[in-house]
């Protein structure tokens, strides 16, 4: 039975990223030097950006240079981290943590107090959230935390985009504030 | 410890941060203001830092709020599948399958051989016949039969190299199914109930192992399939050589492949289900994935694509996002 059902499927790929990066690839570079403060490490970002669009995307794509952004900002961020892992472990924060798998150091795996700490920190998340002020911490719970996008939670609340993103703003920077008093 | 030129900027990066998904973000004036002062970059840090932290701990957190907002459908009852909690779960498990191997391993005297991996590992082996083995992360196979060699696929990934010899066939068999082979380069995947043929060099025929009537399917070098027993449907696509068992180098690499396939190879180093939504169903990815301790692979495919999680009884459903 299953011999008729074997369909052939041709996979279609269409072109485009790659070239929008290679025609944008300097105002890549700039913005990127101003997000980690150096020209080498912008360099870097975008040649990984290259890595993961290294073949043409096919899902359609709006605005492919913001696209192209926002690929670059996660592998920032990304870098931002493991370099907070790096400097955590230098001063000898979590160095019993660092376990072995195999051939490779699990370093992206959390440390015993992380782990430990993790059902805490939730709880200050949580009750940060949960706290003031109310509206903005509303759309942002909406969005964050129940995945809404932007523009539905904007048709929810009957509000502007720009709105959502206001509120979003106001709620981060209290978050930012409370969590690190 | 926060003086007001450090709390405006803060203030800024928020302001920046919260418009990234916009479709008029001024990317420019962004990085003009990051490059205006260092201390721009690390307040945007911070709060892209806090943000994406409370995106990861979403489930947790929402377990916790009052249920007095409109939460209600997913969330999850436990606050349990925190990301870290989860790669702690990894660790362990890796290590426990770790020692499990040591006490495994030296049964000689039995017909079967028994390789397993942890989450972490991949591992060569050399069969009786002379043919390479490899196996991915987290993986079971026993093997058996001397000459002819009968691998049996448990669980997980295992690729090929057969040396060519007329006289004898190996026999992967992976639920229910046969792969047979008389001299390639193929991989084998048995993950979550789906099974995954793709052939590098040569080819191999499949077929269900109890015989149904049906003419077996041959595979040649640069093509997949991908059977779904219990619904009895198996689709044939065009695979680049190169990408068959890219795992061994720990890399997942796709050019136009759909969602639904992606997702099907990164489930196997995922800790939870993984479920495509058919509104996500019809997504396509190309691009090179990092495999890693797998805890990264769903933010790498998200950074790419539209998608937002849904944790909902311990099965995590991929959906599209509104627009980006």
């Amino acid at each position: 039975m299953w011999s008729l059902a074997v369909a052939d499927i041709d996979s279609p790929p269409p072109a485009g990223l790659s070239a929008v990066l290679a025609a944008n690839r300097p105002q890549l570079v700039r913005f990127f030097a101003g997000r980690t403060g150096s020209v080498a490490e912008a360099e870097d970002v975008v040649q990984e950006i290259w890595l993961h669009i290294a073949d043409p995307v096919a899902a359609p794509i709006a605005n492919p240079l913001a696209y192209l952004h926002r690929i670059g900002m996660n592998i920032v961020l990304d870098r931002v981290r493991a370099n907070g892992r790096r400097v955590r472990r230098d001063t000898g924060y979590v160095d019993a943590t660092i376990s072995v798998a195999g051939s490779e150091a699990v370093d992206d795996a959390p440390s015993a107090f992380e782990t430990v700490d993790g059902r805490q920190r939730v709880a200050q998340l949580a009750a940060a959230l949960a706290g003031p002020p109310e509206g903005a911490m509303r759309v942002f719970r909406r969005h964050k935390i129940d995945g809404l996008s932007h523009a539905e939670v904007a048709a929810e609340f009957a509000i502007s985009r720009s709105a959502v993103e206001k509120h979003i703003a106001v709620a981060l920077r209290h978050l930012r504030k409370a969590l690190d008093d | 410890m926060m003086d007001a030129t450090t709390q405006d900027a803060i203030d800024a990066a928020a302001a920046w941060h919260a418009r990234i998904d916009a479709s008029d973000m001024d990317w420019a004036g962004f990085g003009d203001w990051l490059a205006a002062d260092p201390s721009h970059r690390t307040a945007y840090d911070s709060v892209a830092l806090l943000d994406a932290e409370i995106g990861a701990a979403a489930p947790a957190i929402a377990a916790l709020l009052p249920a007095n907002d409109d939460y209600s459908t997913d969330a999850p009852p436990v606050a349990r599948p925190t990301r870290w909690r989860w790669a702690a779960a990894g660790t362990g498990g890796a290590l426990a399958a770790g020692l499990a191997l040591l006490l495994v391993a030296p049964t000689v005297t039995d017909t079967a051989q028994t390789y397993a991996t942890s989450a972490g590992d991949t591992r060569a082996v050399t069969l009786a016949d002379g043919s390479a083995m490899q196996l991915d992360r987290g993986s079971r196979v026993s093997v058996s039969g001397g000459k002819t060699p009968l691998i049996e696929l448990a669980d997980g990934a295992a690729s090929f190299s057969v040396r060519h010899d007329p006289s004898r066939i190996l026999i992967v068999r992976a639920g229910g199914y046969d792969i047979r082979d008389v001299g390639t380069r193929f991989a084998v995947t048995n993950a979550r109930g789906q099974i995954s043929v793709a052939v590098a060099e040569g080819s191999v025929s499949v077929a269900p192992h109890d015989p149904d009537g049906s003419v077996p399917t041959t595979l040649v070098a640069g093509q997949r399939l991908d059977i779904d027993p219990s619904a009895g449907i198996a689709q044939r696509r065009i695979v680049a050589p190169a990408a068959v068992a890219d795992w061994s180098d720990g890399r997942l690499s796709y050019d136009g492949a759909p969602l639904p396939l992606v997702v099907a190879d990164i489930s196997r180093y995922a800790n939870a289900p993984l479920v495509v939504d058919p509104s996500a169903a019809g997504l396509r990815f190309s691009g090179v994935l990092t495999i890693g301790d797998g805890s990264r692979l769903l933010d790498q495919l998200r950074a790419v694509l539209p998608l937002r999680l849904r944790r909902a009884d311990g099965v995590v459903h991929l959906e599209r996002s509104g627009q980006r």
